[in-house]
């Protein structure tokens, strides 16, 4: 007599046999049953049947990545790059009114000041909405914090140069170099790591949203099944000596269909993103860019003038501004603007805007010379009688297409958007109608073998 | 039927790995954004490479001795600079536009005033007589192009509180000493200190590459240098608590009086605190001898119509409660010791 132990573990072993017997002679029957016309009609719809299914998945994995790409760069990554360009914008706007202001007798910015405190006021509020929108990172959060910090420190060097200036005390251009000296090297290095690192999100949310391998995977996919059963229907045919079978011309059809509508929503989308990125969001880069720049080449020429006898590096610092817009062989800044102005046809703007901005290198080199000429109350008169307007007139034109770029943006990404609830009604129904008409197609041809 | 599925297969396996390589962003929006990230420029003047050090046998300071009585300015000698200067219409002055009651460009006049701006006019007027307002131009200088400027002929001449010191006149020529400064320390007005050595282990601020460096060695070695790109810069650190004192000459440190009344000279009005000896000359090309012969001339004329000491008062009489010192003496190199 065996132990209960033995006798138990024997039993185990010979259920393990009998399960592999049993699946051995379920698969030899399955291949058996396959090799029947019936059996075969049956694991073909099957397969058609998963093959829909299958499609039908892609089909809403691919839309809701779409979905929700186009939905994140639209509420949060663009307006957020927006926030971090405007921020970045005004504050430079601020280091140059003041600066500008100094040079053509606003010492005291009586007359600058609106535009001064407008530009902080607009700024912090742009940071306000930068921690509204940015998904916070530590980065985020200690550039936020830092930009906080230096504000009262840069705004009282701006007051404490004013209240100089009033008394004609030469200390207050030292005050104001300080301050501008505060706003370049803590808080715009601040606000321009915040903007790269939303433009960076941004461009992120573009690549994804653009990508083409899910469309691919779906076309791929819904093409295999429908080569499948049209190879089904003409076995078919030859089989039961009809030419259509009915329910599986449809099935084929609907599912080729969905396919080709869910390919054709994604191109529409990545079509409409595309231009989204190009006429919107790099577009409103590219002149926040040459705006930010021109203004800093402005600023740069006031800060030279007034630090004259001190050995400051503004002059090699508008230098440097100036080849960044222009570029060595015009391959700078301004060429690009207006490259991308004239694509969206503003050609116009693009003319405005490179005249302007090439006057005022050229007014640039007319100061210089009487400056070096021993000319320096002329020189400053032309700062702001003949260079200032036409800086004002070039910003004027770049304003007004940020704000188209913007509009375009916002156009754009209304076209790329579409309904995710719509569209996953569409594809359960065409999936479920496909499979429905694969069974309804097979089912009479399989109750003939009966 | 097999051979067909396994087309089907091969597509599908196909497809799948070209829509691996999806196409990547062109990265417009990062370059421009790229343009933005410049290295703003740096308060600090740029590092000057170690002088050699010349030697001068004597005394540097001694200048050329006047042709004889400074002429009318309708009788300039025929070939001279000063009638070069006559007929282009204007003399070039290079000035400093930041330093209070030397040189500095008043925003609220749109004028160039002050002592170095007034001695500048001085030779104006010698050149072009009355109409001499249209005879002078200014250009303002970094105080590191001061002496190339004059060398180049960007400008004539140089009135910016340019102390004479022996590498210099290998430079350029200078006139005779038309201001004897000397070098002081400026401190806020509540300060307790009385010498220098009061400010022991404190901050002081001093203009990198002037002449206080060496001082700091010798007068207040044991303070910490606080070393700032322009004048002015100094007075900022000092009104910011960053600083307890400024190391410069008294000129620059008047000027700098004149701007805040909170704070004094350490030591006050007495002479025996001065640290250094700082002579001020008007520098001037040095193949234009005759024009270093006409400035002297012109010094020497102020001397004895009492013009130096009234605009010693004009300018300085405000701040300095003593009263004005004597215009340096001429000292010409013919001239024995």
């Amino acid at each position: 007599m065996a132990s209960p132990i033995e006798s138990n573990s024997l039993t185990r072993a010979e259920s393990t046999l009998t399960e592999r017997r049993l699946i051995a002679q379920n698969l030899s029957g399955l291949t058996r049953r396959a090799r029947t016309s019936p059996g075969r009609m049956r694991l073909l719809s099957v397969i058609a049947a998963l093959g829909t299914a299958a499609v039908a998945v892609t089909a809403l994995v691919v839309l809701h990545a779409k979905h929700d790409a186009t939905q994140f760069i639209m509420s949060a990554a663009q307006p957020s790059m927006v926030h971090a360009s405007n921020a970045y914008r005004l504050f430079s706007d601020a280091d140059a009114t003041a600066s500008v202001a100094f040079i053509t007798g606003d010492g005291d910015l009586v007359y600058g000041h609106a535009r001064y405190s407008s530009d902080l006021t607009y700024a912090t509020a742009e940071l306000a909405g930068i921690a509204r929108t940015a998904s916070a990172t530590p980065d985020i959060d200690r550039n936020l914090q830092l930009i906080n910090e230096q504000l009262p420190t840069y705004t009282g060097l701006v007051e404490t140069a004013r209240s100089n200036n009033r008394q004609g005390f030469p200390v207050g251009a030292a005050y104001l170099r300080q301050a501008s000296e505060t706003m370049r090297t803590t808080i715009l290095p601040a606000v321009l790591a915040i903007y790269r690192e939303e433009a960076g999100k941004l461009g992120h949310a573009y690549h994804s949203g653009l990508s083409r391998r899910g469309p691919a995977v779906l076309l791929t996919v819904a093409a295999g099944l429908v080569a499948l059963m049209v190879i089904t229907q003409f076995w078919l045919a030859r089989r039961t000596r009809r030419t259509f079978n009915l329910g599986w011309l449809a099935a084929t059809v609907v599912i080729a269909a969905l396919a080709i509508m869910v390919t054709g929503a994604t191109t529409s989308n990545s079509h409409n993103l595309e231009s989204a990125r190009r006429l919107g969001s790099d577009a409103t880069g590219e002149l926040s860019s040459a705006r930010i720049l021109a203004v800093r080449a402005q600023a740069d020429e006031s800060l030279a003038l007034i630090a004259r006898g001190s050995g400051l590096g503004f002059s090699q610092d508008f230098d440097e501004v100036a080849s960044r817009l222009r570029g060595a062989h015009d391959d700078g800044l301004i060429p690009q603007v207006q490259d991308t102005l004239r694509r969206v046809g503003a050609a116009g703007s693009a003319d405005v805007f490179g005249t302007d901005l090439s006057a005022f290198f050229t007014e640039h080199q007319n100061i210089s010379k009487l400056e070096d000429r021993g000319q320096y109350s002329n020189a400053i008169e032309r700062t702001s009688g003949v260079e200032a307007p036409r800086v004002t007139a070039a910003l004027a034109v770049l304003d007004h297409e940020i704000v188209a770029s913007q509009a375009r943006f916002v156009a754009s990404m209304q076209r790329a958007s579409f309904s995710a609830t719509a569209w996953d009604a569409i594809v359960l129904i065409g999936a479920a109608v496909g499979c429905a008409l694969i069974a309804a197609g097979i089912n009479p041809r399989l109750r003939e073998y009966r | 039927m097999k051979r067909a599925l396994r087309l089907v297969a091969v597509a599908v396996t196909s497809a799948v790995l070209a829509a691996g390589c999806s196409s990547p962003t062109d990265g417009r929006l990062d370059s421009s954004l790229r343009l933005l990230d410049i290295t703003p420029p740096s308060s600090a003047s740029a590092s000057t490479k170690p002088p050699p050090r010349p030697t001068c046998v004597g005394d540097y300071t001694r200048s050329l001795r006047p042709g004889g009585p400074l002429p009318r300015p309708s009788d300039l000698p025929a070939g001279s600079f000063m009638r070069v200067i006559k007929a282009r219409g204007y003399l070039k002055v290079g000035v400093d536009q930041n330093t209070k009651l030397l040189g500095y460009y008043n925003p609220n006049t749109r004028q160039f005033e002050g002592f170095d701006i007034d001695i500048a006019q001085e030779v104006a007027k010698a050149i072009f007589g009355a109409k001499w307002r249209q005879g002078i131009r200014y250009v303002a200088l970094l105080t590191g192009q001061r002496f190339t400027a004059v060398a180049q002929g960007k400008v004539d001449l140089v009135a910016d509180a340019a102390t004479i010191n022996c590498a210099r006149t290998k430079m350029v020529a200078f006139s005779n000493v038309y201001f004897l400064a000397h070098q002081r320390v400026l401190i806020r007005s509540d300060s307790r200190a009385k010498t220098p050595a009061d400010l022991r282990g404190r901050p002081v601020c001093a203009t990198s590459g002037s002449t206080a460096k060496d001082t700091f060695k010798q007068e207040l070695p044991s303070s910490v240098p606080y070393l700032v790109g322009a004048r002015t810069d100094c007075l900022v650190a000092l009104q910011l608590v960053k600083v307890d004192g400024i190391l410069s000459d008294n000129a620059i440190l008047y000027g700098m009086l004149a701007q805040d009344p909170h704070t004094k000279l350490l030591g006050g009005d007495d002479s025996r605190q001065n640290l250094s000896n700082e002579p001020y000359g008007l520098a001037v090309a040095a193949t234009h001898k005759d024009f270093v012969r006409f400035v002297n001339a012109v010094l020497e004329r102020m001397r004895t119509t009492g013009r130096w000491t009234q605009l010693w008062n004009t300018w300085f009489s405000a701040v300095v409660h003593a009263p004005p010192p004597n215009q340096p003496p001429a000292r010409y190199i013919d001239q024995a010791g």
